[in-house]
């Protein structure tokens, strides 16, 4: 008689070694588990649910065809989270070529706008709860460009190395730092905009 | 303040500077009002940042979302199956083509042979006596006439250099 195995009670390391021998059930316990940080990481890069929703579902799919390349130098989660963001940047990419324009030569044209912009002294983030300061930051995001969003997504949440952001973004370091200086600045104004209106 | 500045003082907030820049901006910032202000608004962005992104739900159930990418692993496979068995399949066609391609260059290659490489035979002219003429202009050999006279049990090869057969 086969003995009954207790899913939830196993770690993710564990699961991931029951999910390579084509375990499905432990497969799906690190699914149900992570599905909804891989969603959220989707849905940063996207800002569309629908885009999002089929970006994770594919992210999973990808995940366990690709079980045997996951050696356990990041957690699984992480390891998760970069298919997720690689898959998005593909979309992003498809998505630039059929509007047929330059957007990401567009974005970095911006830049000069941020460089004029005052400085924000104060920190218009003090003082917030967390998921109060998560939700404004969430909504200073929505208003960044893609290559801005997508550049502050791998650095900040992601917690990748210009030289890695680089190479997922295919462009220079350079123009890494360029993209996250403008993110940053920019994000630092609608911040302090979101301040001020809240304030009224 | 250059760009190259700005972007050096991001990067001494991201730890991505050697020793020695990191030393001199640090002293920039530290002597530079514009420089130090800059810096702060950065640090204040970065840190705000680091609280992570914002939570969300994924908007289906467990049942749900695990019985799509069930189904879309299980397509994926039968897939990545049949792509395998796909170069098998094209051996075995050919396999079966060969055969009968086979026999049939083989007839014709013998039709062929047949019916432009051997001598040509003229009939038996009488009773005792038969006639061939070997004719290969190729090697230019002398026209020749060969008489097999059954009864006295000899061959009589007639060579002519200089005419046809006649």
């Amino acid at each position: 008689m086969s003995e009954s195995i207790d899913y939830t009670q196993l770690e993710d390391t564990e699961l991931v070694a029951k999910s390579k021998d084509q375990d499905m059930q432990a497969y799906e316990e690190l699914v149900a588990r992570h599905r909804d940080k891989i969603y959220a990481r989707a849905f940063s890069m996207m800002r569309n649910e629908e885009e999002a929703l089929d970006m994770s579902q594919e992210a999973w799919v990808k995940g366990w065809q690709r079980l045997n390349q996951f050696h356990g130098q990041a957690s699984f989660a992480t390891w998760m989270t970069r298919i997720t963001i690689n898959l998005c940047l593909d979309l992003i990419r498809k998505k630039k070529r059929q509007r047929a324009e330059s957007i990401e030569q567009l974005d970095d044209d911006l830049g000069g706008v941020e460089r004029q912009m005052e400085v924000v002294e104060t920190n218009p983030t003090e003082g917030l709860e967390r998921q109060e300061l998560r939700a404004k930051i969430d909504k200073a995001l929505e208003q960044l460009s893609e290559a801005h969003r997508t550049a502050i997504v791998m650095h900040e949440f992601q917690q990748l190395e210009y030289k890695e952001i680089a190479k997922r973004m295919n462009c220079s370091i350079g123009t890494v730092m360029s993209r996250l200086f403008y993110a940053r600045r920019r994000l630092a104004s609608l911040l302090a905009g979101l301040k001020k209106k809240d304030e009224f | 303040m250059e760009l190259e500045t700005q972007l050096s003082i991001q990067a001494l907030i991201d730890g991505e500077l050697s020793d020695a820049k990191r030393r001199e901006v640090e002293q920039l910032i530290a002597t530079d009002a514009d420089a130090k202000a800059l810096h702060t608004e950065l640090s204040n962005t970065v840190g705000a940042l680091r609280e992570g992104e914002m939570e969300r739900r994924l908007p289906e159930s467990r049942e749900f979302f695990w019985s799509k990418i069930a189904d879309e692993i299980e397509l994926s496979e039968c897939r990545e199956a049949r792509a395998q068995a796909k170069p098998v399949a094209a051996i075995a066609w050919w396999k079966k083509l060969l055969l009968p391609v086979g026999a049939a260059a083989a007839l014709v290659l013998a039709f062929t042979v047949f019916h432009t490489e051997g001598p040509q035979v003229v009939r038996p002219i009488g009773d005792n006596l038969s006639v061939e003429s070997v004719a290969d202009t190729e090697l230019e050999l002398p026209e020749a006439m060969i008489f097999d006279l059954y009864q006295e049990d000899a061959t009589v090869i007639w060579l002519d250099s200089e005419s046809g057969v006649n």
